[in-house]
C-alpha cells in the first residue's frame, strides 16, 4: 500500500507573532507544510521561513483565496490528504492526527473539526456560528454544528468536489453547501481552539456577508 | 428666467469640467477621453439651461412633463453605466485573481 502523504495549507495575513509556532508545530503532524501569506505588511515571510512551501499573494485577496492557492500547490505534490488550518494559532495542530485518523479510518471524504461553541470563544462569533449553523441546517439540511471551523482535512479527490469559489471567509460555508451537494461522506472531530486576537478573523459584517452568500447558493447554487 | 435649481445644475456642471481637466492635465487619462467627458458636460449645460428645447420630444415619446423626460432619461444612463462598470470590474477583479496566484506559484 502506496504510504500517506499529508500537506497542510496554513493561509496566514499578518501573524508574524503567531504563524512560525503554527508551522513548526504543523511540522510534526504532517509530510509538507505550504503557507500562503495573503499580503501581509508585517515580518510574516520572515517569520514563515520554516515552511516547507512559502507562497506569497502581492496583494491581499482573502482567507477563500489564499486557501484556494495552497492547495493549488499542494496537488502539484503528489499528497493524498490536505489538512487546512488557520494561521492565527487557534487551532492546536496536536489535532492534525484526530482528524486524518477519522479521514482515513472510518473512510470518509472530509473531516470538519468542531470548536466547542462554549470555552473562550468570543461571544460574538459564538452568536455568529450558532445563527450561520443554524441557517445552514435550514438551506442546506447540514447536520455540521461549527459551520465556520477552519480546520478541516479532505481527500485530495475531495477538492474536485468543493472547489469553492468565494475569495472570504465565506469559502467555509461554501464547502458546507458542495459537501452536502455532493452527499460527501463526512464527520466531525471535536478540536480544542485558542483565541489570540480578538479583533481579527470573522466579523459581524462578514457574518452579514456570509449569510447573504448562502441566500444566493440557496437560490442558485 | 434661470430657475434655482438650474444654477445648481450650472455650476455642478463647471466644477465637473473644472475636474475633467485637471485629471487630464494630471495624466490621468488621454484627450479622447478629456474629449468624451467634455462633450457629456457641455451637453448637460444645455440640457440645464435650455430645456424647453426638448418640449417636443414629449409627444412623441408620450411624455406629460419635461422633469419626467429627464429622469426617465437620467435612469437609463445610469442604469447602464452601472452594468458597463460591473462589468469593467468583474473583469479586471479576474485579472487580478489570475496574476496575483500565478505570481505566487511562480515565485516561491
Amino acid at each position: 500500500m502506496k504510504p500517506l502523504k499529508t500537506c497542510a495549507v496554513i493561509p496566514a495575513f499578518n501573524e508574524e507573532k503567531n504563524i512560525a509556532n503554527v508551522v513548526n508545530e504543523t511540522k510534526k503532524h504532517v509530510d509538507t507544510v505550504i503557507v500562503v501569506d495573503d499580503g501581509s505588511t508585517d515580518k510574516t515571510p520572515k517569520e514563515a521561513t520554516k515552511a516547507d512551501i512559502f507562497l506569497k499573494h502581492i496583494v491581499n485577496m482573502g482567507k477563500g483565496f489564499a486557501l484556494q492557492t495552497g492547495v493549488e500547490r499542494a496537488l502539484m505534490e503528489d499528497v493524498n490528504v490536505i489538512v487546512c488550518l488557520d494561521g492565527d494559532n487557534q487551532h492546536n495542530p496536536g489535532d492534525i492526527p484526530k482528524l486524518v485518523g477519522a479521514l482515513i479510518e472510518q473512510d470518509m471524504d472530509i473531516v470538519f473539526g468542531s470548536r466547542s461553541l462554549n470555552g473562550d470563544m468570543p461571544w460574538v462569533l459564538r452568536f455568529g456560528n450558532w445563527w450561520l449553523c443554524k441557517s445552514a441546517q435550514m438551506l442546506f439540511g447540514s447536520s455540521i454544528s461549527d459551520s465556520q471551523t477552519g480546520f478541516k482535512a479532505f481527500r485530495k479527490e475531495t477538492y474536485d468536489k468543493i472547489r469553492w469559489k468565494s475569495k472570504s471567509y465565506s469559502m467555509d460555508s461554501e464547502i458546507i453547501m458542495r459537501v452536502g451537494k455532493n452527499n460527501l461522506r463526512h464527520v466531525q472531530v471535536p478540536i480544542k481552539t485558542h483565541y489570540h486576537c480578538g479583533h481579527k478573523g470573522t466579523t459581524i459584517i462578514d457574518g452579514l456577508r456570509i449569510f447573504r452568500d448562502m441566500l444566493f447558493w440557496r437560490m442558485w447554487g | 428666467m434661470i430657475l434655482g435649481i438650474q444654477i445648481v445644475g450650472f455650476v455642478f456642471s463647471l466644477f465637473m469640467s473644472y475636474l475633467t481637466f485637471l485629471y487630464y492635465r494630471r495624466g490621468d487619462y488621454r484627450f479622447r477621453d478629456f474629449g468624451v467627458w467634455m462633450v457629456i458636460w457641455t451637453i448637460f449645460t444645455y440640457v440645464v439651461l435650455a430645456p424647453n428645447s426638448f418640449g417636443e420630444l414629449l409627444k412623441p415619446l408620450k411624455v406629460s412633463r419635461l422633469m419626467d423626460l429627464f429622469t426617465i432619461i437620467s435612469f437609463i444612463a445610469v442604469l447602464g453605466i452601472v452594468f458597463y462598470l460591473y462589468l469593467i470590474t468583474r473583469r479586471n477583479e479576474d485579472k487580478i485573481n489570475r496574476i496575483v496566484r500565478e505570481i505566487a506559484l511562480n515565485r516561491e
